[in-house]
Formats: structure tokens, C-alpha cells, sequence
């Protein structure tokens, strides 16, 4: 940490926002640098961050994905679209049977 | 989400397929075969986790259901083969609730509704486009019509289906014979 970083320089007080390379460099943002709402931007994988409340392990947990999608989207939660065995019907006849054996599920 | 955390379980059967998988959008497992001798649902769920340790899910389904007929037939009765054999309807579903669309046969036969007992019983059947109540046959019309639910006379008759699995199926015909296309409404 350096008296001429942006997060510190008292020209313009604590800054919300960062842009880091990657999740690793997002969790090694020292704690005097971090405020509660701040957003980070990872560059590697293009997504946006939000700082959630302490205590900080210095981990990923510290951080919820934050979508910037417009206004009152709040944290983007991950979530599955679509789950499915591959090939088979949703609706079967009784007594039918749905095959053992190796099966892909997308 | 977080990496390699995901799992895959079959909930039905209580046993977990696989965890700790990448987020790579698909899974080769192998699975138990799954056979259902009555109406049943079987479950699988892939879940993950967020970063903040939440875990979120989503559920893959199998129904197993029955089929429900409907057809013309000149005959009185029906045999179990015969009320597979109605050609109008025979779709796998959940409940009898539909509109059936039941083709001319030509000359006059009864219009037949067959549905598992299991089902429950309807309470209507109307011409679709017009509203106007069947008339279904009752006991009075021929004895195996001898069953009553919803103030709506049926016959029970015991069927196989393809897979060798036994339901009694629920009869109910109406009370004349005629010819013509029509739709009906059973709920």
C-alpha cells in the first residue's frame, strides 16, 4: 500500500471501486483498503464484485457477485437454467423404465 | 459459484451420484435403472454453491403416468382391449381434466371416456362448443354402468397396459349412439 494509491489519496477520499486482474488479487485487497458496498471489477473473467459486510477471511466468501444489470438487480446470485438426463422423456407410461448404465446429465 | 463444488444426487432414491464437479455444463454418471409400477414421480438434483456458501439447486424429473382414453365404439361394453384400442385419445397424463376432440365414426356408436379409477371421478362432461351436458349411460341404460361418483354413472374394467402393469380404468359412455365429430369437455 502506497500514500499514492487511489483508494487512499486524500484528493478524493475512499474510492468504491477497484480493478483487479483476477479472485486471487481480489482477496489480497488489504483490509484498509476495503469498504463495506465497494465494487471490484476482474478483469480475467470480465465480472463485477461487491464487498459484503465483515469479518473478512480473505477469501472469495468476502465477495458476492454483483450484476450491474440496472437499478434494483442487487447481487446476482448464480443459479442452474436447465437440468436434464439427455435423451430422456419427462413423462413415461407406468411400468416403463428409465435405463441404468451411464448417463449424461446436461 | 464456487469451482468444482457442484453435486449431483438422486433424491428419489436418497443416494448421491457425484460431488465435487466442475461447472463444465454436462455429467457422464451412471445411474440405477428406474422402473414405476403405479403413478409415480422419480427426482434428480444437481446443486451448487455460491461464494457466499449458499447453496442453490435445480431439479431433473420423471413422471410416470397413465393413459387416458377416448373413442367411438358401436358396442355397449367395453372390453380392456377395446378401450385400448379407442382411437381419439390415448395420451399419458396426470388427470382426466381435457377437451377431447372425438372423430366421426361414421355410422352411430357410443362416445367413450376411459380414465383410471385412481384419477378420481369428473363431474362434467359437455359439448365443448355449446355447453350442452352428455347424457351418460347409467345403470338403468345397462348394469355394468352400475357405479356411481358425482352423480355420473361408470364401469370398472381391469386393463394391461404395454408394460404389463394392471389398472382398473373407469367407463363412462354415453347414453345413445350417434355419429358425428364432437369435442368434449370433461372436468
Amino acid at each position: 500500500m502506497s500514500s499514492d494509491d487511489p483508494i487512499l489519496d486524500p484528493r478524493f477520499g475512499p474510492m468504491p471501486f477497484i480493478s483487479v486482474a483476477n479472485s486471487d488479487q481480489l482477496n489480497l485487497i488489504p483490509t484498509a483498503w476495503r469498504r463495506v458496498g465497494m465494487l471490484a471489477f476482474t478483469t480475467e473473467d470480465s465480472n463485477y464484485w461487491q464487498l459484503l459486510n465483515p469479518p473478512w477471511t480473505g477469501t472469495d466468501a468476502d465477495w458476492a457477485p454483483f450484476c450491474p444489470c440496472g437499478p434494483g438487480t442487487g447481487y446476482h446470485n448464480p443459479a442452474f437454467t436447465s437440468f436434464a438426463l439427455q435423451g430422456q422423456k419427462a413423462v413415461l407410461e407406468v411400468g416403463d423404465t428409465v435405463p441404468g448404465g451411464t448417463q449424461d446429465f446436461l | 459459484m464456487k469451482a468444482n463444488a457442484i453435486a449431483i444426487d438422486d433424491t428419489t432414491a436418497g443416494t448421491q451420484l457425484a460431488t465435487g464437479l466442475a461447472n463444465t455444463g454436462s455429467a457422464t454418471l451412471p445411474i440405477a435403472a428406474v422402473t414405476e409400477l403405479a403413478v409415480a414421480t422419480h427426482t434428480w438434483t444437481i446443486q451448487g454453491v455460491n461464494t457466499q456458501n449458499v447453496a442453490f439447486s435445480r431439479t431433473a424429473e420423471v413422471n410416470w403416468w397413465d393413459r387416458v382414453f377416448a373413442g367411438t365404439n358401436a358396442n355397449p361394453e367395453l372390453t380392456a382391449n377395446a378401450i385400448k384400442g379407442l382411437s381419439d385419445s390415448a395420451n399419458l397424463q396426470a388427470g382426466f381434466a381435457g377437451t377431447y376432440s372425438y372423430a366421426d365414426p361414421g355410422s352411430a356408436a357410443y362416445h367413450y371416456f376411459c380414465a383410471p379409477d385412481a384419477m378420481g371421478s369428473p363431474s362434467s362432461f359437455v359439448e365443448a362448443s355449446t355447453g350442452i351436458p352428455w347424457s351418460m349411460a347409467t345403470a338403468a341404460d345397462d348394469p355394468a354402468y352400475s357405479n356411481v361418483a358425482q352423480g355420473i354413472s361408470y364401469a370398472l374394467v381391469a386393463v394391461l397396459n404395454t408394460f404389463g402393469v394392471e389398472t382398473t380404468y373407469r367407463v363412462y359412455r354415453t347414453a345413445t349412439s350417434y355419429s358425428g365429430a364432437y369435442t368434449l369437455a370433461v372436468s
